[in-house]
Formats: structure tokens, sequence, C-alpha cells
């Protein structure tokens, strides 16, 4: 394609939105025989107009003139709810889509209660430094408008890593607002309390954005961190009242109970208008349906961009990792390119540009210099960037919700937007694509945590031991915090007297944990092609799979080669290396079952959920070609077994199921692991769980793990009579997800089945069972027919 | 498995996963294990006052435990006497720490030392001081009265005694207090929420005059930097001996909490009381130093750093009269920048003449030992610079001062000043070329130096 200069946004982008979206959809019928749909689904989701409601009595005249010279003269209905409530000293949670309002929800509130008492204080909570940022930039340009010309004085100030420690002091005297973090409120504030006495003692409110993002391990930890922030205001006597924003969830509420261990209101419905909506589906066409290759979705994002660019008509299209960014930047901006010497029209954006190149490209995005920004989930957040008219996703984000926040970064209050979803691949694609009700009809997920998993509930009370003595009587969630104290006084990490359980260790015990991890120990990748310097860190489970001897280690699309895995040190280091393939751990794991907590055999399909022990040793690794992933050679490893206990799920096959295929013992034990590698995908989206959280094993026997296509494949050497399916939690202790999958049992096998029996390919694909080269011939077969036997029993 | 078993397999070292049959890795312990309520009863506290040599102070929160030891003014600490430790001359203490306003307050204040053993270093809520030491000279002797922490339940009465003592001090002095001592101490009375004395009274933390005092010194950098006890050996000549480890105290006063036995923290205390007197034997010395300048100073070494602080503090003649002395040294370094500072003092003082002469004496010196060691070359650079500027704008002999460029260049031409002397050397041609040719040099008003051209200057 010839390069072109777009044109100056100008005219009807209502109807260019319209132009573009039929010639889009005219695809829908593709030539050719039996092929399967491009746009799989076209839904609209139709305008909704504002619903609004006053001010509630008695809010500040000073907030209200202020907000009056932004033009806002009354609330949306939201926002006078949340604001009713938090008066009334009742928590709240308001599931807010973007561009609903939703700072005002919280800023309101607060606002108004520091204006009535100068010493009330609150502290806000954003998943990362940047989200507080952005916020720091909004509320000081409110509060200014208030103070403007008046005495008073209103103190917001953002405490995390990057605050220089001069200005520490400060912001523990003046701030009315905090604006943290988890990690920090964690490591630097709590275990410092006596020098924030002053927030402590009048915090009277506890600001908690994108709520959703505090799931798995990381809202497990959070929940202990506010458990430990419970426990220091009633020190200083204070009771905060909760105010949290949710992206949609399944369980808005129960997540935001489970957090901070409160009783909530939850506000659904947005009172904030909303213009048209399109949303379509786009399945990339299938180039060989033999092994079931579809036409690259990298491709296939760039042909959708580009009808939007054409039509100028502005835009973000999300990519699933920094390397697909740079390569869609690429694309974009050889199609495209401004006048001579103007600023780029196209512009990527991700972790790890610097801070101020983004304030530059959000600045670009708002007065529409830019024209097109390719963006990983960094931009999922509420950073503002204005409204855009299109959001193009390539690949499924993982979670409806996630899918949801992605689509709301493109859309006015009053005119029509587009989102458009292109698959890859990936089964949980595939599955999203073919299934468009599942999206559109589908409950969102829930968001699961679970703060008394042994493991991070330890580190948790350590850190409250050393913040405050434990008494005798005290709770800490629902494990018996005494009993924990008890074992801890045998390590002589607190001692007890007089009541009290004190701390009686030299260390600081927040130092030893890391909230997004369960274990804190790690590996770090040293690389040594010219010198040594630290380019990346893995988390200590997937260490040896990733940085084994000879492994290919990548960073932004840079390659290197690990020569040499320090285990007992715990580092790789490595070389940079010019080569055309990556590689793939084999990875061993046994499963032995320690104990049953829930069982039922009702049916033909029995399952269970329970504690298990979980062995597994990388023996080898398969090298992969880029692009076409053909296997190029392996080699073995030695390495040392790593071993945890955790929980899991597991699906019993009966020997009535088993005995009964017509089919051979090779045939059979492809068509159980081409099952599970199936099942995981099923899971992961029922989870809402990255690949990594949780893991496979087919009767406690050997199983393949390949880490890059997330999912299982090859095989134990025999199938037992009656195999097991585990599907556990990744993590030392668990992080809650087997009882939630042990209930959601017939919907895993329902699911599984519409993903194998749905895919095109002729006998298994990535997309279904996994790749035919790696199951064998009959794999999809035999998975489809164990699934008919399995449900047809449960329906007796 | 049982709660208990589950949580031990989380706790212990050696990671959760651990078959039953694989033998439990050896614990090296700092501290006697304890099955959690062993040791519930209370140590006698009156046993403790006797194996201690304390006694009970009653204070509004309950009992505190006091250890009084009184060292007598001929009492000798390593090779100086009690009675010379006395802190008499507190102009001086401006001189080391000009935070410190020396006309407020009495004319003779009661300065406290404080020294605090803590349960770690981290400082945070779980910080706890259970050992505050402090002293003040009475009538000649140091009086050292400690307070320890008899149970965590005793801390507030603890806080209430040290407060006390605290509020009638008009100065504190402590050893890296301003890092550590004194937050810890601002965080205890902060978690109990009581009035924290120490903020209104003047504070001198000894540690930061020490480094620029001492820290040259070898036998400092061999030993850790400027930590106390290796001042203590330097300057008082005095050797510990059995004192216990640092590391080791934390440990020893946990033991004492799970056993109630308090023979373990004796040596602890006494490790405090060394520290609470080195503390006031050295801030003695660097006074005397600060106070009595050139004579007072033991060699050239001492009086180049005791120089450079008067100099800071704008004691200028006496500063000089410490670079002159220190000029004398046998130590090669010492002598260099002495001359360097001899130099920029005379030059800012006017003396033109007599700071080329010590430029001059800084590249004799140097002449044989150059490129070696880095600091030296960057001295021997300057003063060549020095004395170009000083050969073209003062002495206005254009031919030295380009003599004086072409040396430096030949013997460094990649340094950061080369680039500078590059453009020097341009213009002198320049100069010399327009006085050869030209209609001879501009005239200036006698005196009157133009330097604007010269980068050197701006």
């Amino acid at each position: 394609m010839t390069s072109q200069t777009l044109p100056v946004i100008a005219g009807d982008k209502d109807r260019s939105l319209q132009e573009v979206l039929s010639r889009l959809t005219a695809s829908r019928a593709p030539l050719g025989r039996d092929a399967d749909p491009i746009v799989t689904a076209a839904h609209r989701l139709p305008a909704v107009t504002a619903s609004f409601a006053p001010f509630p009595v008695g809010t500040d005249e000073r907030l209200r003139g202020a907000l009056a010279t932004r033009g806002i003269d009354q609330l949306y209905t939201h926002q006078a709810e949340a604001f009713a409530h938090v008066l009334a000293r009742r928590n709240v949670v308001t599931i807010t889509p973007t561009a609903s309002g939703k700072t005002l929800c919280y800023n309101g509130p607060v606002l108004d209660a520091i204006l009535k008492d100068p010493s009330t204080r609150a502290l806000y909570l954003f998943p990362t430094k940047a989200l507080a940022q952005d916020q720091l930039a909004e509320l000081h340009a409110l509060t200014q408008t208030i103070t403007q010309g008046t005495e008073t004085q209103i103190g917001v100030f953002t405490y995390d890593g990057d605050t220089p420690s001069d200005a520490r002091r400060a912001v523990r005297g003046k701030a009315h607002v905090v604006l943290s973090n988890p990690d920090m409120l964690h490591s630097g504030i709590l275990p410092h309390h006596p020098r924030w006495a002053k927030l402590f003692e009048n915090l009277r409110f506890v600001v908690i954005d994108e709520l959703h993002a505090y799931r798995g391990v990381f809202g497990s930890h959070l929940a202990n961190i506010l458990r430990r922030l419970r426990r220091v205001c009633r020190h200083y006597g204070s009771d905060p009242v909760f105010i949290c924003s949710s992206a949609t969830i399944a369980n808005p509420r129960e997540l935001a109970e489970g957090l901070t261990g409160r009783p909530f209101e939850l506000i659904e419905k947005s009172g904030a208008p909303r213009g048209e909506k399109f949303f379509l589906f786009v399945n990339p066409p299938v180039v060989n349906a033999e092994l079931g290759i579809r036409r690259s979705y990298l491709a296939e994002a760039r042909r959708v961009s580009l009808e939007f660019l054409r039509h100028n008509l502005q835009l973000i299209v999300f990519a699933q990792s920094r390397l697909a960014v740079e390569i869609l930047t690429t694309y974009l901006k050889d199609a495209f390119h401004g006048p001579p010497g103007a600023a780029d029209v196209i512009r990527g954006y991700r972790g790890g540009y610097l801070p101020n190149r983004r304030r530059e490209i959000e600045r670009g995005l708002r007065e529409a210099q830019v024209r097109a920004v390719v963006s990983t989930n960094a931009l999922e957040l509420g950073i503002d960037i204005g409204a855009l008219d299109v959001s193009v996703m390539a690949g499924y984000p993982g979670t409806i919700a996630a899918t949801w926040q992605r689509a709301g970064r493109a859309g006015r209050r009053t005119t029509r937007s587009a989102a458009v979803l292109v698959a890859s691949s990936a089964p949980l694609d595939q599955f999203v694509v073919r299934n468009p009700s599942y999206f559109f009809d589908g409950t969102p997920e829930h968001a699961l945590i679970n703060p008394d998993n042994l493991h991070i509930l330890v580190d948790h009370v350590k850190c409250a031991a050393f913040e405050l003595p434990f008494s005798d009587d005290e709770q800490f969630g629902t494990v018996d915090v005494q009993q924990v104290l008890g074992v801890l006084s045998e390590e002589g990490f607190v001692h007890y007297a007089d009541g009290q359980w004190n701390w009686t260790h030299e260390s600081y015990p927040a130092d030893a944990v890391s909230l997004r991890s369960v274990s804190s120990d790690n590996f770090v990748v040293v690389d040594t092609t010219d010198g040594e310097r630290v380019i990346g860190e893995t988390d200590f489970t997937s260490g040896p799979s990733t940085l084994h001897e000879k492994a290919i280690y990548i960073v932004e699309g840079d390659l290197y080669q690990v020569e040499r895995f320090d285990f007992d040190g715990r580092k790789a280091y490595v070389r940079s290396v010019d080569c055309d393939y990556y590689t793939n751990a084999i990875t061993y794991t046994k499963v032995t079952i320690l104990d049953t907590f829930e069982s039922d055999s009702e049916g033909r399909a029995a399952r269970q959920q329970g504690e298990v022990h979980v062995a597994s040793r990388v023996v080898g690794f398969k090298k992969i070609k880029f692009y076409t992933n053909e296997n190029v050679g392996s080699g073995e490893l030695d390495l040392p077994e790593q071993q945890m206990h955790t929980s899991s799920y597991w699906l019993t096959i009966p020997t009535a199921v088993m005995g009964t295929l017509p089919f051979g013992g090779d045939d059979k034990r492809d068509g159980v692991v081409g099952l599970a590698f199936a099942m995981r995908n099923i899971a992961q989206l029922l989870l809402m769980c990255d690949g990594h959280d949780i893991g496979i094993s087919v009767d406690g026997g050997s199983i393949e793990r390949q880490i890059r296509t997330g999912g299982a494949a090859a095989a134990p050497a025999e199938i037992a009579a009656e195999p097991h399916i585990f599907i556990y939690d990744n993590y030392p202790g668990g992080i809650g997800f087997s009882r939630p999958l042990y209930e959601m049992h017939q919907l895993l096998l329902e699911r599984s089945r519409e993903l194998i029996d749905g895919c095109p390919c002729a006998s298994g694909c990535p997309s279904c069972v996994g790749p035919e080269g790696n199951t064998g011939p009959h794999a999809k077969q035999v998975a489809s027919l164990i699934l008919e036997r399995l449900l047809a029993g449960e329906a007796v | 498995m049982d709660l208990a078993s589950r949580l031990r397999s989380v706790i212990r070292p050696g990671g959760p996963a651990r078959s039953a049959n694989e033998a439990p890795p050896r614990r090296e312990l700092t501290y006697e294990p304890d099955d959690g309520r062993r040791y519930e009863a209370q140590p006698d506290l009156d046993r403790v006052a006797d194996a201690l040599g304390g006694r009970l102070l009653s204070t509004a929160f309950g009992r505190c435990l006091a250890v009084d030891r009184r060292y007598e003014s001929d009492r000798w600490h390593g090779d100086v006497q009690i009675g010379d430790c006395e802190l008499n001359d507190f102009e001086s203490l401006r001189i080391l720490d000009s935070a410190i306003d020396a006309d407020a307050g009495p004319q003779t204040p009661r300065a406290v030392f404080i020294d605090l053993e803590t349960t770690g270093l981290s400082g945070g809520a779980g910080t706890v001081a259970f050992l505050v030491g402090c002293a003040y000279f009475d009538a000649g002797a140091l009086q050292v009265r400690q307070f320890l922490l008899s149970s965590f339940s005793a801390e507030r009465a603890l806080l209430a005694a040290a407060a006390e003592l605290f509020d009638a001090a008009d100065l504190i002095v402590t050893y890296n207090g301003k890092t550590f001592d004194v937050p810890v101490m601002e965080t205890r009375w902060a978690f109990h929420r009581m009035p924290a004395p120490l903020e209104e009274v003047p504070h001198f933390d000894m540690l930061h005059p020490a480094r620029r005092l001492w820290r040259s010194r070898s036998v400092l950098a061999d030993d850790g930097g400027c930590r106390l006890t290796a001042l203590e050996r330097m300057l008082l000549n005095l050797r510990r001996v059995g004192d216990v480890d640092g590391f080791e105290i934390p440990g020893r006063f946990f033991q004492f909490l799970r056993t109630g036995d308090a023979r373990p923290l004796e040596p602890v205390l006494e490790h405090n009381r060394l520290d609470l007197v080195s503390l006031a034997a050295v801030t003695s010395r660097a006074l005397r130093l600060a106070g009595g300048g050139e004579p007072v100073c033991r060699d050239g070494i001492e009086a180049l750093a005791v120089g450079r602080v008067l100099e800071r503090a704008g004691a200028l003649d006496r500063a000089e009269a410490c670079y002159r002395r220190a000029s004398e040294s046998p130590c090669v370094d010492t002598r260099a920048e002495s001359l360097y500072r001899l130099g920029l003092r005379c030059r800012r003082t006017g003396r033109f003449e007599e700071a080329a002469g010590w430029w001059r004496a800084l590249v004799a010196l140097t002449d044989t030992i150059r490129r070696h060691d880095h600091a030296i070359a960057s001295l021997r650079e300057f003063a060549i610079e020095a004395l170009a500027i000083h050969q073209e704008h003062r002495a206005r002999d254009l031919r030295a001062a380009r003599e004086l460029a072409l040396f430096a260049l030949e013997e460094n031409s990649s340094s950061r000043r080369a680039d500078g002397m590059r453009h020097r050397l341009a213009r002198l041609d320049r100069k010399l070329a327009r006085k050869q040719n030209g209609p001879g040099p501009k005239t200036r008003p006698y005196g009157l130096i133009d330097l604007s051209e010269d980068p050197a200057f701006s």
C-alpha cells in the first residue's frame, strides 16, 4: 500500500461511522463454500438519556459553586445516590461505565466533608501510580476552583514510591486527601502509622477506585492490608466509610465486602447519558481448514483500523502484548503519516514509555492531533484521553469486564461510537467470537479473592503484629488468628505477655511481602552481552520453565538466550541472540490428593474439590519456529523439583465412559489430554483469571504444560481406567478457584463441549483441543465423545 | 492436616512442601524457642533491678526500671579523663553545626547525651527502644541513667520517665540521632499518643561533624566508615573488651522477655554506657578542635579537616592558619589539598601574587606524582589553569600564559578542562598577534581587569 496523508477531521462523523460499519458488515456473508462468517456479530446498543437528581440538601455552597462553573448544576442519579449513602455513613460501591462521572461519586462527598470540617482526612487507593497522578490533576483543578480567592486550603497529594523523602513530611502534615496505592499503604504508611497519626485520627473516607482490579492474589493481599488499616484506625479511634467504584463484574458487592470486611450498598444503575454504540465481532478467515489456521488477527486488526482511519475517525487500538503494540503501530504508521513536519498522528502507548511521553500522547488524543493510539491495557483504566470514536481490540481481552471497559474508551455522551473485537486463534477468543451471546447476554465474571490463604494471611499477621500488638481476644479474618500467633511465637516472631502478642523480631515484615504474588521469592534475569545489567525478573514458580538453560527469553521483541541458570542464587544469565525460534518448556507435573473437601458423584461425571500436593519438574524443552510454529528441535534438562500444597478441582471420568469408547488406548489418552486442554481454557474464561493462575494435570500423571499457548498437550504414557483431570490453583495455599469451579462444573463441561464441537477444524487445532501434531489424530473426536457421554449421564 | 501443622509448614523456614521422610532443616537459633505461653508470667521487677544494679522509679504510668552509674571526673576512659570531657565551649558548637543557635538558651546549657538500644534497625511502629541511655555532666562527673523496658506493657512508664529527663535538657547530643534515635523516640511517643518533649530542644548530631573531621583517616575507612567504636579507638585509644556485638542485642532482649532472666542484658547495658561515655569524649574533642583551631590539631591531616570546617563556618583566618600547618604535612594528599585551598583563600582576598605562589608550589609538589591519582591530577590541572589565568589577566604576561596553556594541553589533552584550555590558547594567540601587528594593546584604566571574555570566570 502506498503511504497516504490523513485528511483533517471534519464533517459528519456519524455518517462516516455508518459507512465504515456497513462496509465491514457487508463481509458478513463470506465467499466460498461453508466458510465461517468473518463478522460473527453486529450488535447495536441504543442510546440512553441522562437522568438527573438534585444535590443533597445542605451540600456546601462552595462546592456547588465550583461545580457550577464547570457546567454541573445537578447530579446524575447514581452520583446523587452515592452522595446520599456516604452522607449517611454507609459504605457504597458504584458500578460505573467509562465517562459516567464516577469521580464525582467520591470527590463530591469527600470535598463537601472537608469544607464543612477541615480536620477531615481521606485516603484514595488506585491500583497504579499513573492513575493516582491522573486523579491528582483532576482533583487539584477542582480544589483550586473551590478555594480560589478564599483563605480555605485543601491539601491534595500523592504519596507513592516517587514522592521525594523531603516532601513526605509535608504530605503527612498537610494532606486532606492522600492519593496512594496498596503497595505504599502496605510498606510505607501502615508500618509507620504513628507518623501518620493526624491522618488516622481523622480518617473519615477510604476511596478504592478500580475495585475490579483487586482479584486473585492481589485482591487477597489488599483484603489483608485493609484489615490492617481498620485495626490501625481503631487504635486512633476512627472508622472510615469506604467508597468504591468498579467496572461491571458479576459480584461487585461481594468483592467490596470481601475486601473491606464491611457491609455495602450497591449502585448499579448509571444516570449518565450514553450515545448509540455498535459492537462488531470479527473472526479472521480460515486460510488452512485442515490445520485450523486463520489469517493473522494483527493483519485483520490493521485492515479494520485502516477503514476507520480513512473515514476520519479517531480510534484506540488495544493489543494484548507490548510486542503486538509495536507491530500494529508500525503497520498503521506505514500506511499513514501526517503532513510533513507535523507531529505523528499514529502513536503507540504502553508501560515502559516515560511519563512525559505518555502525557504528550494523552494530550494529543484529547486535542485530536493524534488520530489513532495503539495501546496495551495501560489505557484500559481511567486515564483521561477524551472520548474517541472507535475502539478496536486485537484479541479478546480475556474477560467480559475488560472487554466492556476497553469498548468504553470509545463513545461520547451523545454521539455514535463503535467497538470492534478481532479474535485471535486462541481458544478463548474463538469461543467468545463464535458464541456472541456468551458476551452480550451473559453475566460478566466473578472477581474472586481468598484473603485467608494461609501464606498470604500469615505474612499480613506478621505485618499487623509489627504495627500494633494483638490482644488475646482479637480476630483477623476467619482463620483463628490466636493459633497463627501461637505458631509465630514458636518461631520467635511474637511474644505473648499481659494479654498481648508483641512483635519480637528485628525484621521489617512488610519488606518480605510482594503484593503481586504469593511468595516474594523471584528470579532475576541478568544480561551479560555487554557488562552485566538486570533486564527483568520472573516469579519463583515460573522461573524454571522460562529461564532454564538454552531457553529463549524475550523482552520487547529482543531475544536473549539463557546461558546459565543459577537456581540457588535465583539468577539467570542471558546473552542477546539472533534466532528464529522460541522455546517451550516441557514440565512434568504430579498431583496427589491430600484431602477431599467436597465430592459429588451423581451423574456420570464425578466432581471433587480439595487439597492437593503438586510436584512439578521441568524435564526438557522444545524449539518452536516463529510464525510457522514448527517444532525444530528439543533438549533435556535436569532441574530441581518444585512442590506446593494448593487447592484443586478435579473431574473423574468413570470406567463406564472410558471403557465403552470405540478407540484404542493411545487415542483415549489423546482424547482426555485434549479435553483437559479445552477445559483449562474454559476454566480460565469462567474464573476471570490469567493463564498462569491455574495449572492442569491429567490422572495424577504427567502432562506437558505449554506456557505460551496457554494449554496442555501430550501425554501420560498410559491412561488410567478412570482418569482424573485436575485444575489446580497455581499458587501455594490456593487463591480460591477450586470451590467456584466445583460449583460451575456443569457449565465448565457444557462450555468445553461448545468450544470443541463449534470449532470448524477437522481434527484438533490450537483453538480447541490443541494442535493435531501435539495431540494425535483422534483427540478432538474422542474428547467430544467423552463430553457427550458425561453430559448425557448428567441429564439422566 | 490440622491448622497448626499447616501453619507450621507455612511459617517454618524451608518452605511448605516437605515430605514426611525428609529430615527437617537444621536451624541456627539466636533465641530460645518458645512454645507460646510458657513464660506468661511477668518478670519479677525487683529481681531484674537487682541483677542489673538498678532501681524502680514511679511514674504516672507505673513503675520503670532505671540503672544509674556515675563516672567521676578523675576516671580514665581510654587515655582521657572524664573531667576533661565536659562540654563548656558552646560557641564552638555553632562552628560544627550551623543550625545550633549559640545565643539562644542559657549560658551554661545542660546537655544530655542520648543513645538507644532498639529491637530493630528499620524504624516503624514495630521498632521499640528497649533501652534509653542518657548521660549528663554533674559537678564534673558524668552521670549515666539508663531506662530499661521490663515488658511491653511498661513502655508508657519508660517513655514518661525519659520525657521527664529530656524536659530538663537545653541541648541533646547523639551519634546519628537525627536519622535514627530521635525519630524512633518520636514514633514511640506518637504511638502512645504522648507529647514529644524533644521537638523543641536543639539537637547536635555528632555523626556529621565527625565525618567532616575524621573520615579521611584511612584507619576509619578500613573500619567501616565513621562508627563510634572506630572513632574511640583512634581518638581515645580505647579498646573494648568483651563488648557485645550490635547484631546480638535485639536477640538478648527478646530472650530476656521470654525467660525473665536479665543477666544476658548486663553486657548490653555496659555497651550502651560505653557508647555514651565515648560520645561525650568524642564530642568534647571535636569542640576543642573547633574552638582551639590550629594549635590544638594533632597533625596536618587533622589541621586540614579542621580548616575546612572553620572555613565553612566563616572563621577564615583561623582556617587559613590550619591550611598553613597542613601544607607542611608529610602526607602528600594533605599537602596538595591545603596548597590548593590556600591559593583559593589568597585569590578571594585579593592577594594574587601570594595565591600564584601556592599554585606554583602545588604544581611543583605534584610534578612527580601527576596522573597516578585522580584527585591529585585534578588539583594539578586546576593549579596550572589558575596560573595561566593569573599570567594572562593579572601579571599580563601573555607569553607565560601561552606557555602554561601549551603545557597543560601537553599533559592532558582529553580532560574536562582541555576544551577551555584550547579556547584560551586560541585567544592568547589572537592577542599576541594583535600586539605584534596592530596598533598596540587596548589600554584599560589601571587596576580594572576585564574578565568577561574569560569563561573560567563566568
